[in-house]
């Protein structure tokens, strides 16, 4: 490893004429560095000494000796169902999240492997998002807290209990402070505490919640619980700062129920189609798959939504004058008007958890307009028991703990890390003892006189409720990797102390407390319940639905509560979000989420401060270019209530003028030797009680600079003087008018010449198994579940932010976004968004295939194409020579020497176990998931009969909440035995295009045009270009400019 | 420039050496050609368990007659899964909790052993196995013969249900006291079969081929 002061030495020659660089702020890049060595404590010197002296040996010894020893070792016992090498599938529930979703997790030889959705949970199905996906990579993660401390120095679960005890005993007052999401049997013993422990306080805390919204609801419906919105239902959806389809609880039902309203793959005819409205400040997930997005202030929302209201009853004077104040276009808002009264009970209007108090109100109250909560309308339902607590009120807590506490227990929460705007460390130290469990040493259980180890989600019995009716079991799937216990086991413990009552201690541990509920609680009466337990495990989830339930709004609590004006908006505005990857920072330390790229800007291992290109010229800010070798962009000083927080800037198209839009969940200290370090704190730029939303901050340039890493370059994809037969058709899209009249209009975009192929396949690709894939661009939103669940299942490694910024992430599968202005648009301020899932289109006229010099890719009889890793030498001429850009070259071995990507030897568990572990310099890409397909395939022939359709799965598509991806044998039958399959059927729909299709590489997989709703008096005829902005995936050997190249 | 007999001595020199380096060369391309050194591979294990004794039905060396059991009795797994599974030494004590038969002190009969020409060896063997490695809950750690390299994802359960015999490939190890290595199982070896003439078990896919079985890279590399 380079030494400190001679990197600085070396960046000063490197770039001696850019004085305005601040040094230290460069960040080392390996590329740019030409002394730079491989991380691995070797310099070159030595690595060549070791080479000659190993090539010396290599002749002397080698041949004789045959391949190492290898061992068989085993086990004297077998458990119970295990068979070395194969899968076994536990149902359980996802508690580390915001929503308690149902999955499977597969585990062989007793180590968790993957994590699948739970195909009989009503909410999720077989579909999980990213952060769930990465579950089993936090399981592993060496970083985690291994055994409890008290006072700084390692203790034993013994002492640090009988602390506890002994301090809760003496204590006057007592706060006990818990995450949300608690599960039914965490909030019965909670309430034994507070009985245990009179005096004692139970606050709820989190830092990403929806209580804005529940206790809006709370008042104006006159009842604890939640709306829950059916989008499937809705022909109309109105949202007003909502990322449904993003980081909201429920996101991944929501983008189901979406998608279902979005089909689109038939003759033309029989089209089911929603159309979203969405007004938002920032640049979302839901904002990117909108057909009319409406860019307005967060301060201003109160009044879109007022505006609304007075035009559908009538008087359009209100509205009008909001329009003309924001210099909106009008057309739309008459658009979205006339749309919402003609689909009265048919449309939605949500609202985001972000928004305060009164816009929830006011959206009630246009719904109620709407005849939304009418009987006949199914669009909203009424769930009198949420999944999640409502949280405490934060000044409340403050208040309690600064006349200070006895014993202050923080479960699962760490509120010196993300209380709104910060401060919370003089709190802690304000009580007499504080007690820290959680999953990591983090910021506030390292502050805490006695810290505790939390089990991880795998490694923990409990129970959780989705909503009403729904109610699922979580339990273990591996014993406990280190000394640690989960919180409810010794929030149970602890009250079993200091309670007299008897019945609470007849119990052995958390397993016995769930067990004795789910019988006893949730089947009454059933004489047999030692069955239902074991159903329960079995199934995982229990369903018992009562729905639909109503609610009936209180219109003139509403209006009272509607009428609470926002503050007026200042010169700037801020807006935090929850973050797509790490949330709210607790999945900081998942290196897969960090190096997920941001669905909508594509940035990796940092947060930002996101502004629009507007907004940027006006403050004369820059976001750095590695491609024009200006590497570090400008940083900008966000000040709100005298805290100021120093955020990079990215400019990010679609966002509203003047406002700075930020994501929570980075600058962690304490969280691991990932997620240390990374990016910026933004918790003190938010309020209490929900204050997300600031609307007078102050905003500047700072002196600094600092460079952020995206995997997405962005640049013209079509030049205005671009003959339209020249650009390249990759992402098509078109409206739905357009769809009617010309089912096919996506082939149609393209001319293509004369197809004539130099040798003929030696296969017949018409008979037997011949895998294909489908993805419908109709349903994908973008939401990177994919990616993440690709990187679980094929061992894919973590690259860095360093080598992320050389192109060399790893990602099989990458998400392509292109943006589409209007013409009249000419600052580029709200463009169209474009998503297409990329990945190994497997060609069967692979270019890939033979520029290979020693046949390490290769055709398969089923349409694949083979990468064999054990003959890869490395020349990268088949990435080089691959239209799609979807080969991926391992140049450090990122698995072992990679210090970001810390998969060192204890996440090595998390390996499939059916996938090769690729070493350095050789090439990989997407296999379609042939271990999968491999499996299927032995499974059935075993048996005797074909591969069914759907019985094979890959893995993003398995993962895909919107099912988006189909897979399966082109030539095979339906599910039922009958017809075609389902992959045939929606390839030879007519909106199904290949990509590239010209350059007669036959891919493997179709994309369905995507077709757009917007409204019929909106709808353009399609221009004749295209502005397309596009942005491909690099793939580490610089051909990020394929979108220029040459197009003969 | 020398004399005749010292250029013939030159002569004979080179010839020897050339030749002795050929034949060398020839020698230890055969010797250490990878399936060669792969061939014959006998280890030692850590508990001497025959296979003869066990899964062969001949006489052994010392008069008993190899007792047949179905390789399947042990190798449980062998037509459901990737791996045959070596058993558990939970396996061995289903019949080893009764052979040898115990005293009522609890300590291992071995009077049976005692008469018979390397009995007591047999006996240490046992011993080894019930009391060093199950009774002290210690795996037993066999070295693995029949190894492919990792890269290699082969399929027991495929294999038997196209009909093959355990013996194919792991030779005839019910006459075998020590497990030995009869095949390389290199690649190629692996292909000789795969790319013969169909048999009536090959499923429709590489009958169609013209082989026996699959010889396309992800196959058996992913």
């Amino acid at each position: 490893m380079i030494q400190e002061d001679k990197t600085k030495s070396k960046i000063q020659l490197f770039t001696g004429s850019r004085d305005e660089v601040n040094m230290a702020e460069w960040k080392r890049l390996p590329a740019h560095d030409e002394n730079f060595t491989e991380p691995s404590g070797l310099d070159r010197r030595d690595a060549l000494k070791i080479m000659g002296a190993s090539a010396a040996l290599a002749v002397g010894i080698p041949g004789c000796k045959r391949k190492p020893v290898r061992y068989i070792v085993a086990r004297n016992e077998m458990p119970e169902y295990q068979e070395p090498g194969k899968v076994l599938e536990y149902s359980s529930t996802w508690t580390d999240g915001d929503f308690p979703y149902g999955m499977i997790v597969k585990v062989v030889d007793g180590r968790p492997i993957k994590i699948e959705g739970n195909p009989d949970h009503p909410v999720n199905g077989e579909s999980t998002n990213a952060q769930m996906q990465a579950s089993t990579l936090s399981l592993y993660d060496p970083d985690r807290m291994k055994e409890p401390s008290i006072g700084g120095s390692v203790a034993d679960w013994k002492k640090a209990d009988a602390q506890v005890v002994q301090a809760i005993k003496g204590a006057g007052s007592v706060v006990l402070m818990t995450k949300s999401t608690l599960g039914p049997s965490e909030r019965e013993w909670v309430e034994h505490f507070l009985k245990a422990k009179p005096g004692a306080k139970h606050f709820v805390y989190e830092s990403v919640h929806d209580t804005n919204r529940r206790n809006a609801w709370k008042k104006v419906f006159g009842k604890d619980g939640e709306l829950i919105a059916d989008y499937s239902k809705a022909k109309i959806i109105l949202s007003v700062g909502c990322d449904f389809l993003g980081t909201e609880p429920l996101s991944v039902e929501a983008t189901r129920q979406f998608a279902q309203g979005r089909r689109a793959l038939d003759d033309g005819t029989d089209v089911k189609m929603n159309r979203l409205y969405v007004a938002e400040a920032g640049m979302s997930v839901t904002g990117s798959n909108a057909d009319h997005r409406i860019r307005i202030k967060p301060s201003e929302m109160l009044k879109l939504v007022h505006g609304l209201r007075y035009a559908l009853g009538g008087q359009m004077q209100k509205l009008t004058e909001f329009v003309e104040a924001n210099h909106l276009d009008r057309k739309v808002f008459e658009a979205l008007a006339e749309d919402l009264s003609a689909n009265r009970g048919k449309c939605l209007v949500v609202a985001g958890q972000e928004m305060p108090e009164s816009v929830h109100a006011a959206v009630a109250l246009l719904n109620n307009d709407l005849g939304n909560f009418e009987k006949a309308s199914k669009v909203f339902r009424w769930n009198p028991l949420a999944s999640r607590l409502s949280v405490s009120d934060t000044e409340e807590i403050k208040s309690t703990l600064q006349a200070g506490v006895d014993v202050l227990i923080c479960m699962g929460v760490n509120p010196v890390y993300d209380w709104p705007g910060g401060g919370f460390k003089t709190l802690l130290a304000k009580a007499k003892t504080s007690v820290g469990h959680g999953l990591y040493a983090n910021e506030t259980v390292s502050e805490c006189t006695v810290g505790l180890p939390s089990s991880h989600n795998l490694e923990s019995w409990n129970d959780a409720v989705a909503r009403m009716g729904v109610l699922s079991i979580c339990q273990p799937v591996i014993r406990p990797l280190w000394k640690s216990r989960q919180e409810a086991e010794s929030l149970m413990l602890w009250t079993q102390q200091i309670s007299d009552d008897a019945k609470l201690k007849g119990f052995k541990d958390w397993h016995d407390v769930i067990k004795k509920n789910w019988i006893t609680k949730l089947y009454p009466g059933v004489k047999n319940g030692k069955i239902k337990w074991q159903d329960g495990l079995r199934s995982g989830v229990s369903v018992s639905t009562t729905f639909p339930l109503r609610a009936k709004l209180d219109t003139d609590k509403a209006l009272e509560l509607a009428s609470q004006a926002m503050p007026e908006g200042g010169a700037f505005e801020v807006v935090v979000l929850p973050d797509a990857g790490v949330h709210d920072g607790r999945f900081a330390n998942l290196s897969w989420l960090q190096e997920c790229p941001d669905p909508v800007t594509r940035l990796v291992w940092d947060n930002a401060a996101m502004i629009s290109p507007k907004t940027a010229i006006s403050l004369q800010v820059s976001e750095g270019n590695l491609d024009q070798g200006d590497v570090v962009g400008d940083v900008l000083d966000v000040s709100v209530n005298g805290q100021i927080v120093k955020l990079p800037v990215l400019i990010q198209p679609g966002i509203a003028d003047n406002v700075i839009v930020t994501t929570q969940g980075y600058g962690r200290t304490k969280v691991g030797r990932v997620g240390n370090d990374k990016g910026k704190n933004v918790s003190v730029l938010v309020s209490g009680n929900g204050g997300w939303i600031q609307t007078s901050a102050k905003v500047s340039k700072a002196a600094e600079r600092y460079p952020l890493v995206k995997t997405q370059k962005y640049f013209k994809l079509e030049d205005d003087k671009m003959d339209h037969d020249e650009f390249r058709h990759i992402a098509i899209d078109g409206t739905l008018s357009e769809y009617k009249k010309d089912p096919g209009f996506a082939k149609h975009r393209y001319h293509i010449p004369k197809q004539v192929d130099i040798y003929n396949s030696p296969y017949d690709y018409t008979k037997g198994y011949k895998w294909e894939m489908h993805i419908d661009m109709n349903k994908c939103t973008g939401c990177h579940a994919c990616v993440t669940a690709c990187q679980a299942e094929n061992n894919i490694p973590v690259v860095g932010k360093d080598e992320c910024a050389n192109g060399r992430e790893m990602h099989w599968m990458r998400i392509d976004r292109y943006h589409t202005f209007d013409p009249s648009d000419t600052e580029e301020a709200n463009p169209t968004v474009h998503q297409q899932p990329m990945l190994c289109q497997q060609c069967d006229n692979a270019p890939c295939e033979n520029v290979c010099p020693v046949n390490a890719t290769s055709h398969s009889p089923e349409g694949l194409n083979d990468m064999t890793y054990n003959r890869c030498v490395g020349t990268r001429y088949c990435a080089n020579n691959c239209p799609y850009k979807v080969r991926r070259f391992n140049f450090y071995e990122y698995h072992d020497r990679n210090e970001a990507a810390l998969i060192n030897k204890k996440q090595l568990p998390q390996f499939n176990p059916q996938v090769t572990v690729r070493m350095r310099g050789v090439m990989e890409k997407c296999s379609f998931c042939v271990q999968r397909i491999n499996t299927g395939k032995y499974h059935a022939t075993n048996q005797g009969r074909d591969v069914l359709d759907g019985e094979i799965k890959t893995a993003c598509q398995q993962v895909c909440p919107s099912n988006a991806i189909v897979f399966g044998n082109i030539n095979g039958k339906g599910a039922d035995g009958t017809g075609v399959s389902q992959v045939r059927k929606f390839k030879d729909a007519k909106l199904s295009y290949n990509v590239l299709e010209e350059l007669n590489v036959k891919p493997g997989i179709a994309y369905g045009a995507k077709v757009r709703n917007p409204h019929p008096d909106l709808a353009k005829a399609v221009p004749a270009h295209h502005n397309h902005h596009g942005s491909s995936g690099s793939d580490g050997t610089h051909n990020h400019d394929h979108a220029h190249g040459d197009h003969g | 420039m020398f004399s005749k007999k010292f250029d013939r001595r030159i002569y004979l020199f080179l010839i020897f050496v050339f030749g002795s380096g050929a034949v060398g060369m020839t020698f230890g391309f055969y010797a250490l050609w990878p399936a060669n050194v792969e061939k014959g591979y006998k280890p030692e294990q850590p508990i001497e368990f025959s296979h003869a004794l066990h899964a062969g039905d001949g006489i052994l060396p010392d008069g008993r007659r190899g007792m047949n059991i179905e390789c399947i009795y042990c190798h449980s797994n062998v037509e459901t899964s990737a791996h045959a599974t070596v058993p558990p030494t939970s396996t061995c004590m289903k019949c080893h909790s009764q052979v040898p038969a115990r005293l009522p002190d609890g300590s291992l009969n071995d009077a049976a052993y005692k008469t018979r020409p390397q009995g007591m060896a047999a006996f240490a063997e046992l011993k080894k196995l019930i009391e060093d490695y199950h009774g002290a809950g210690k795996p037993v750690e066999w070295v693995k013969v029949n190894d492919v390299a990792d890269f290699v994802y082969f399929n027991h359960s495929r294999h038997i249900a196209a009909g093959l015999d355990c013996t194919e490939c792991h030779g005839d190890v019910g006459t075998m006291d020590r497990v030995e290595r009869v095949h390389s199982l290199k690649m190629a070896w692996c292909l000789d079969c795969h790319m013969q003439e169909p048999t009536e078990t090959t499923t429709e896919q590489y009958k169609e081929l013209e082989l026996r079985g699959p010889i396309h890279c992800s196959a058996c590399h992913r």
